[in-house]
């Protein structure tokens, strides 16, 4: 489960960037019209240095950027939904187990969905459909670290609460043979 | 000026791009403008301009008969820049009729305008100021807002450049109109998507630029709202030395002749291309002919929209908050 919910989030977070949608036809070459193409950009290492897209791929009917960049932020951030998620998982399993929902640990990954910018703006203004401020904006730059700082928190959260919980259990074992 | 003129004064600042001898109207203080400007997400060159832009004949590219392109024509070249590439660059540095030119494209105000570069290359600074588009040149880093064509900051500030007129068009009506035209590809050195549109789409018209939809940032002055609330109204804007026009264009397509209240500036409308060219009248008498084909009558005779025997003004399309943002003093022609 945890392994699908980083998939599920890379690929989420991706389409949430622009980085992965449907493919079009182009204006001219760059494999327009073939079930799988890929067109590589001129220098990728410099490119991806300067956190571009090195490579477009066309898969069918999806096209998707390849930009380390991006692809390791989202992997990043997807590893600690998955983590999180199976953390959780294993906390509402056990039978004393309060506290930990799969729900908090997913949340804690939205606003890194909602920073995908391109061109002249963010473009979370135009789909909430507000004017971008100054301290919009700094918000918005804040928003990939605050989610990792989120699922790192949700996740020790977690961890704690399953360590108290195993504790419990223990020791309430210890006393029952005792007696 | 700079690059205006054959004076010795001129030497001094050779470096930079050229710049204009004539004045445009320019209301704003260069601090008042530096004061509004705003960052627009990423960093400088972080839209990254296409330096060697690469071309195919219009046989060679799939676009759409409705998909929006810039088009230049000249006396040697002929080139239509899509606008679905240039809305991930905004600045293409390229050379037309032998002079070093860049095409620049700001999606936020709708305006598609060329500038002679010289020596140099223009790029995208990431600042924006009216939601309009901050280029700045790479000998001296000056910043010249596109629609202003006004250094604001920099060894330029106070100059402008020289401005080349782009029609903003679609591909079946440029291809119809030069048959013989090139095509900027998507072979920019970049990888993009360039099939999908950030903002929104021109075909048909939706997301951000769309009709009475919002702009991204807050004008420079908000005045243009009780002359025409819609903020993305496309207007044809001229300036001079001291006027600033906006013909509207659904009146222009409707009308074919639109004339400022005095008189002395018409946009003639060009069906064809489905835009218009702005000319000084002065005192000529200009008509529509009367089968409304492009075609006008001034003093008597015929001309087509493109060559009336008139002074030509520079004109570009633009959306309305971004002329009325920028020059709360445009007359509005409607």
């Amino acid at each position: 489960m945890s392994v699908a919910a980083t998939v599920g989030y890379v690929l989420v977070y991706l389409v949430a960037v622009g980085d992965l949608g449907r493919a079009s036809a182009g204006v001219v070459g760059a494999g327009g019209g073939a079930a799988v193409a890929t067109t590589v950009a001129a220098d990728p290492l410099a490119r991806a240095l300067g956190g571009e897209a090195v490579a477009l791929v066309t898969l069918g009917p999806l096209e998707v950027l390849v930009a380390p960049a991006t692809l390791g932020v989202a992997t990043g951030l997807g590893l600690l939904v998955g983590a999180n998620l199976g953390l959780s998982a294993l906390a509402w399993r056990a039978p004393a187990a309060c506290g930990v929902s799969p729900a908090s640990g997913l949340a804690a990954g939205l606003p890194a969905l909602l920073s995908g910018t391109a061109c002249c703006g963010p473009l979370v203004f135009l789909v909430l459909g507000v004017q971008a401020t100054g301290t919009a904006l700094t918000a918005v730059a804040w928003l990939r670290p605050v989610a990792a700082l989120l699922l790192a928190a949700s996740l020790v959260w977690a961890a704690w609460r399953l360590d108290v919980q195993a504790s419990a259990a223990d020791s309430s074992g210890k006393t029952l043979s005792g007696t | 000026m700079p690059g205006s003129g054959g004076d010795g004064v001129a030497d001094l600042f050779d470096a930079g791009p050229p710049t204009r001898g004539d004045p445009l109207h320019q209301p704003w203080d260069p601090a008042a403008v530096r004061e509004a400007t705003v960052s627009g997400g990423p960093g400088k060159d972080g839209i990254p301009s296409v330096d060697d832009p690469q071309f195919a004949a219009a046989d060679e590219v799939s676009l759409a008969a409705d998909d929006v392109v810039f088009g230049y024509a000249g006396a040697d070249d002929v080139t239509a820049y899509p606008q679905s590439v240039l809305v991930w660059h905004e600045v293409v540095n390229d050379t037309l009729d032998g002079t070093p030119v860049a095409v620049t494209y700001c999606p936020l105000t709708g305006t598609a305008m060329g500038f002679e570069r010289g020596e140099t290359t223009f790029g995208v600074s990431g600042r924006l100021v009216n939601n309009n588009l901050v280029l700045y040149d790479r000998a001296t880093d000056s910043r010249w807002p596109q629609v202003l064509a006004t250094a604001v900051s920099g060894p330029h500030e106070g100059d402008q450049l020289r401005e080349l007129r782009l029609v903003w068009t679609t591909w079946g009506r440029w291809r119809e109109a030069h048959p013989d035209t090139l095509v900027m590809t998507e072979h920019t050195g970049y990888a993009r998507r360039y099939g999908s549109d950030p903002y929104g789409n021109y075909n048909p018209t939706s997301g951000y630029y769309a009709a009475e939809s919002r702009t991204l940032f807050p004008p420079l002055d908000e005045g243009w709202r009780a002359t025409q609330d819609d903020a993305k109204r496309v207007v044809f804007a001229a300036r001079t030395a001291d006027r600033v026009l906006a013909f509207d264009r659904p009146a222009a397509t409707r009308a074919h002749l639109l004339a400022t209240a005095d008189g002395a500036f018409v946009a003639a409308y060009d069906p064809a291309l489905d835009t218009a060219w702005v000319y000084r009248a002065g005192d000529a008498t200009v008509e529509p002919s009367g089968e409304r084909d492009g075609r006008f009558r001034v003093d008597g005779a015929d001309h087509p929209a493109t060559a009336l025997p008139l002074e030509p003004v520079y004109a570009f399309d633009a959306m309305w908050h971004a002329v009325g943002g920028f020059y709360p003093e445009a007359e509005y022609v409607a």
